[in-house]
């Protein structure tokens, strides 16, 4: 998102990279009016139409809208500001708004006028008005009131221009653009100058210092410091042509950064670094051509963030960021060398020269003033530069074997390999120089591997690999040289990895043989770090680290987060930073942390690609690194300022849409649905910098409480996570190895789909359960209702039967009694043993009848309750007894009878047994009166007692016997007892049986 | 002497009731017909003081039927409805039609003269389950024609499974007066029955 590109240093200072963030970035406008970094760190920006939220990746708009009034006042925001109870104030031209960031929804209040907001130590919070005024607000009434002060002098209050504003130590100091500055003091309620007046003039900004201090930025008057306790004005005026002066008397802003500079914005003049402890002014001005110098010189506020950033809004640039960490890369013209020269070597020259070795030969260049001193044109490219001041500039080239250069003279000495001569270069094509304290040149080249040359004899000694490689015809190539103390040397080679030379014995230990991870690596560059750790960049293989002593070899690819594993050059800074050419830009390892940042041509660099050892750090501190077209040089950024990130979510992503805001601002919480896949999670951290600056490791508790390393990458997505409740981290680490302190948290609830719902299973296990019990009840009332038909059809059947019997039989035999008692009465029965015979059939007939009465009874299923029991041996005793004594009565009788079903088998035993009863009290029970059948049912027993209070009789009388034993057959028979007992007061029969449960409908 | 006339559809239950009828000396069998149709023609010449009447007579008008019709036409004669069975429901129904009691048919001629001399008297046998048929009627139907205290306490003994002689000892009077009470609740159901059919043909017209 922001522009990124090399601009000259400034002239005077070091070389800050601008960046700008415009209207082409999102900005709703490049006409900015205020910048405020809010508590979660969001940069907030005003404008001059529109609200804008940056986050380091995504800028977002809010406006005023004519139907919603819950919009922004207007368009013009003048003020932005946090409060300490996080009340999000932002004023605009007309209204005060107050921001609920969690719904993007405003709350306005009616206070015009309004260009700064500040909060006072205890919790008020103050807006100051042009020409309208102060204004406090009050939190109980949730309303903002206009402050009129106890006493005013030097004009009053309502007619300052207020501007901007700070509270500090019981005052309020306000920057007034028409009365310069002035003091309201809280305690007193007296407001006024704070010193002699006209000192300051207009002033449009102003910042706190040390306790009695305040830099005042003047309209017309330049930098002013008021010293508050001796009321004294210091001024810093423009002169012309003057070094260290202000870049103009006409200011606009000014704020202190966290290195305790200054940083003043001009109306129309640029920006100026001050500092304050030694009265210098570096000045910043737009670099025509250049797209990261200033870009608009208009500046109209200036704000420093947390980690301290500058950011300076201009009136038609949008916001220029001044990042300190951000490393400035110059491309390296040199007046006379082509732009796109092949740059294979560097060699730092005496003061501030640099020896250059180039596809068309050797250079000497002055650093200062970028021009060529001396320079020595060669067939073939010069890939080594060791200057020697005993015999010359050294130069190895690659095919035109060693050069020994005299630049003064401009005289040259080669050295070319000579079929047949001993002792001499055995191969033109040279990659690596250097010379040992002995003096001794030490050549690596291809095809003669590793030879030495002594200048002052002019021998040169071959030191061939055949020593160990097993291959005679494997390539003496070796590609750079390292030396290890005075009598060691480091060798790069072709696929025999790093070797160790031993010139006192002339001998080679081969590391792969330790280490097989070095086994036919090409190495490529080497070096090797006070403590004696050596780098080794390979072509291919990514970098190694062999830790001798430790005997360790740890290997970096690009799977660790290099750009690329060829790695073609090493060099570390003054801090220990390792810094690698590749053939993807550059790269700095970070060799504690190992934290890898790279550079690309986006940061400024010329190339992706680099040449083979193209790479030095000068004494002063500047690393110098040449590719495929020119050279790129730059001072590595270490920032005094050391502050951890801090990792903030900026946006999600589900299925493919963008989720509201208010879920990730800080106790935010995400509810999706089952099927909202995927969830992409983007994320950033603070201060605001590019990609490569911080790395990020996250995890999504719940579903793995592993921390995942995302390297620099600022999005995650999830393409699933089952339905549950997680809290998702992020947390970033910077180029320093510092981790954020807090990480930034989002709890996700993923709302299971219904028929994984707690309830659904209650609902789904009753449900199964209805679908049994009515299964089941179904089944039952089948079963019942077969059962019924069953029962039904007997029942018809027995109806039937009973009918045929009452009709048939029944006829027939009352006919037959009848006919025969008619025979008796007549005396027609002839002789006279007939009327006996005629009497025998009456009675019989009789006989069959009652029986046949009985059997219909027995058999006809409407009859079967208790009640119709009773009924039926009442009718029976209303026979019996009528015409006697005998007071026959039922006892006990309840609507309950009706109700207990008696099987047919029980009625017709139980009616048997006391119809039996009954004719024994007839025919036994002397001196009876009173007869009793009583019917009770005592938990589910039902208990048949009939009673007569007769004189008893003796159970062991013949008839009486055979009667009772009857009488007990049938109890047993249904399934009952039977007790008899007699005494002098009357006899008991008492029939007790056990009823089935379903057969009583109460 | 009393006179009967005897309507059943089988000859030998006529001939036999006839015949026992006509051996007492109180009781004279003036006619027997096979069906209630028949019986209708002749009655106003016949003017029997009891009438037989089997409860099953095949035929267009049932027995229930033909006692509606015949006390109708002869409000003073006692119609004793004859049976095979103990069929409550359908004894009920006669005597809401305006029987006076019943006999099964296999009396013998002493408990048949007996039966109808208590008839004469005033007196019928109820049993309990008729009895408790009773109540249920007059608690249901209104109007209510008005029972006496006492033949609601009768009502209620034998609605209580009590026999006559059982009730006669606890209110301290005769079996006669019982059953005299018996009979007069038997005509109170009848006259019941009618003012409710009066009230249901005027609410049907109208």
């Amino acid at each position: 998102m922001f522009l990124t590109a090399i601009g000259p240093a400034s002239p005077s200072g070091r070389a800050f990279r601008f960046e700008s963030l415009t209207a082409k970035d999102g900005l709703s406008s490049n006409h900015i009016t205020c910048i405020y970094q809010d508590h979660l760190g969001y940069l907030w920006i005003g404008t001059v139409d529109g609200l804008n939220r940056y986050d380091g990746e995504e800028v977002l708009n809010w406006y005023h809208h004519p139907l919603d009034s819950s919009s922004i006042y207007c368009n013009s925001i003048t003020c932005i500001f946090e409060d300490r109870e996080h009340r999000f104030w932002v004023a605009t031209q007309h209204a005060v708004n107050r921001m609920d960031r969690s719904t993007g929804r405003f709350e306005r209040f009616d206070v015009p006028g309004v260009q700064t907001i500040c909060q006072d130590s205890s919790g008020v919070v103050w807006a100051g008005a042009y020409t309208q005024g102060l204004y406090f607000f009050r939190a109980q009434q949730n309303r903002w009131e206009r402050y009129q002060p106890q006493r005013a002098f030097g004009g009053a209050l309502d007619n300052d221009y207020i501007y901007r504003m700070a509270a500090s130590r019981g005052k309020i100091w306000l920057a007034t653009t028409n009365h310069g500055v002035k003091v309201l003091d809280l305690v007193s309620g007296v407001y006024g100058y704070p010193g002699s007046r006209d000192a300051s003039g207009g002033v449009q900004d102003l910042c706190l210092d040390a306790p009695d201090q305040i830099w005042l930025a003047s309209t017309s008057a330049g930098l002013q410091l008021l010293e508050t306790r001796l009321q004294n004005f210091r001024s810093w005026r423009h002169v012309a042509d003057a070094r260290n002066t202000p870049a103009s008397d006409r200011m606009s802003a000014l704020v202190r950064d966290r290195e305790g500079y200054l940083w003043l914005g001009y109306e129309t003049d640029g920006l100026d670094r001050f500092d304050p402890r030694t009265g210098r002014f570096e000045h910043f001005r737009h670099e025509s051509g250049d797209p990261f110098s200033l870009q608009d010189e208009t500046i109209l506020v200036l704000y420093c963030d947390e980690s301290g950033i500058i950011w300076a809004g201009t009136k038609y640039g949008g916001v220029q960021k001044i990042d300190y960490a951000a490393i400035r890369f110059y491309p390296g013209r040199i007046a006379g060398l082509a732009a796109e020269e092949k740059i294979w070597c560097f060699s730092s020259g005496a003061g501030r020269q640099l020896w250059l070795g180039a596809e068309s030969g050797a250079y000497l260049i002055d650093w200062v003033s970028k021009r060529i001193i001396h320079q020595l044109k060669t067939p073939y490219p010069v890939r080594a530069i060791i200057p020697d001041s005993h015999h010359g500039i050294w130069l190895a080239t690659l095919g035109d074997g060693l050069y020994c250069w005299q630049p003064s003279t401009n005289r040259v000495t080669i050295y070319r390999h000579e079929l047949q001569r001993a002792n001499f270069l055995s191969c033109n094509y040279l990659y690596a120089l250097i010379r040992d304290a002995r003096g001794l040149l030490w050549i690596a080249s291809h095809g003669g591997g590793l030879e030495s040359f002594n200048p002052e004899t002019g021998l040169f000694r071959q030191y061939p690999f055949s020593s160990f490689a097993h291959d005679p015809k494997s390539d003496q190539w070796a590609l750079c040289l390292l030396e290890d103390g005075e009598d060691g040397l480091w060798i790069g080679a072709w696929e025999f990895g790093v070797l160790h030379f031993d010139k006192r014995h002339g001998a080679y230990t081969v590391l792969a043989e330790r280490w097989p991870a070095l086994q036919n690596a090409t190495i490529l560059s080497l070096y090797q770090t006070r403590e004696g750790i050596l780098w080794a960049g390979s072509h291919g293989s990514g970098l190694y680290r062999i830790d001798v002593a430790r005997d360790s070899c740890q290997l970096y690819t690009d799977a660790a987060g290099l750009p690329n594993n060829v790695i073609y050059g090493i060099a570390a800074d003054s801090a220990g930073t390792l810094w690698l050419t590749t053939n993807k830009g550059m790269a700095s390892l970070e060799p504690v942390t190992r934290f890898v940042k790279e550079y690309t041509p986006e940061d400024g660099l010329l190339s992706q690609e680099f040449n083979l050892g193209a790479l030095i750090c000068t004494p002063d501190g500047q690393i110098f690194a040449g590719g495929a077209s020119g050279f790129n040089y730059f001072t590595p950024v270490h920032s005094s300022v050391r502050r951890p990130p801090r990792a903030v979510i900026t946006g999600l992503i589900v299925n493919g849409r963008k989720a509201d805001s208010a879920a990730f601002e800080p106790g935010g919480r995400l509810r999706l649905r089952y099927d909202e896949n995927p969830l992409s999670i983007r994320y950033t951290a603070l201060p605001f910098s590019r990609t490569a600056e911080h790395h990020f490791a996250y995890r999504l508790a719940g579903l793995d409480e592993e921390w995942k390393n995302a390297e620099g990458s600022r999005q995650v997505d999830f393409f699933s996570i089952p339905p549950g409740r997680y809290r998702f981290a992020v947390k970033a680490v910077n180029r320093e190895g510092i981790w954020s302190d807090d990480n930034a948290e989002l709890e996700i609830v993923v709302i299971p789909p219904i028929w994984q719902r707690w309830y659904f299973f209650c609902i789904l296990a009753l449900a199964l359960g209805l679908a049994g019990w009515q299964i089941y009840h179904v089944r039952i009332r089948r079963l019942l209702e077969v059962n019924h038909i069953r029962i039904h059809e007997r029942e018809l059947v027995r109806e039937r039967v009973a009918a045929d019997f009452h009709d048939q039989l029944g006829h027939r035999l009352t006919k037959i009694s009848m006919l025969s008692k008619r025979l008796i009465k007549n005396g027609d029965g002839g002789e006279p043993g007939n009327h006996s015979a005629l009497q025998k059939i009456a009675e019989n007939a009789d006989a069959s009848i009652k029986e046949m009465r009985q059997l219909v009874w027995e058999l006809d299923p409407r009859k079967d309750t208790l009640l119709d029991l009773m009924t039926h041996l009442k009718n029976y005793s209303d026979d019996v007894f009528d015409e006697t004594e005998i007071a026959f009565v039922l006892d006990g009788l309840a609507p309950e009878w009706n109700l207990i079903r008696l099987p047919m088998d029980l009625r017709r035993q139980a009616a048997a047994i006391f119809q039996e009863g009954m004719h024994n009290i007839l025919k036994h029970a002397r001196g009876c009166r009173h007869v009793t059948l009583g019917a009770v049912i005592v938990k589910g027993t039902l208990h048949l007692i009939l009673a007569d209070d007769g004189s008893g009789f003796h159970a062991n009388s013949s008839p009486n016997g055979r009667g009772l034993q009857s009488m007990h057959s049938r109890a047993a028979k249904a399934g009952g007892t039977l007790q008899v007992e007699s005494g002098t007061s009357g006899a008991r029969l008492h029939f007790q049986v056990k009823l089935d449960p379903g057969l009583v409908d109460f | 002497m009393n006179t009967v006339v005897v309507i059943d559809d089988q000859v030998e239950v006529r001939d036999s009731f006839t015949a026992m009828i006509d051996s007492s000396r109180e009781f004279s069998c003036v006619a027997a017909y096979p069906n209630c149709e028949e019986a209708l023609h002749h009655l106003s010449d016949d003017l029997p003081d009891i009438i037989l009447m089997d409860i099953n007579i095949p035929g267009h008008m049932t027995g229930i039927d033909g006692v509606a019709l015949l006390k109708a036409q002869l409000p003073d004669v006692h119609i004793v409805m004859i049976t095979v069975q103990h069929d409550q429901e359908s004894v009920f129904s006669s005597l809401r039609a305006g029987a006076c009691g019943y006999l099964v048919k296999e009396v013998s001629s002493d408990a048949l003269v007996r039966a109808l001399r208590e008839i004469m008297q005033g007196g019928s046998p109820m049993s309990m389950s008729i009895a408790r048929m009773v109540v249920e009627h007059f608690q249901h139907r209104p109007p209510v024609p008005e029972l006496s205290e006492r033949q609601q306490q009768i009502l209620q003994k034998l609605c209580e499974g009590k026999s006559n002689k059982a009730i006669a000892d606890e209110l301290f009077i005769t079996v006669a007066t019982v059953k005299f009470h018996i009979h007069k609740i038997y005509e109170a159901l009848h006259v019941s029955s009618k003012a409710e059919a009066i009230v249901y043909m005027k609410s049907d017209r109208l």
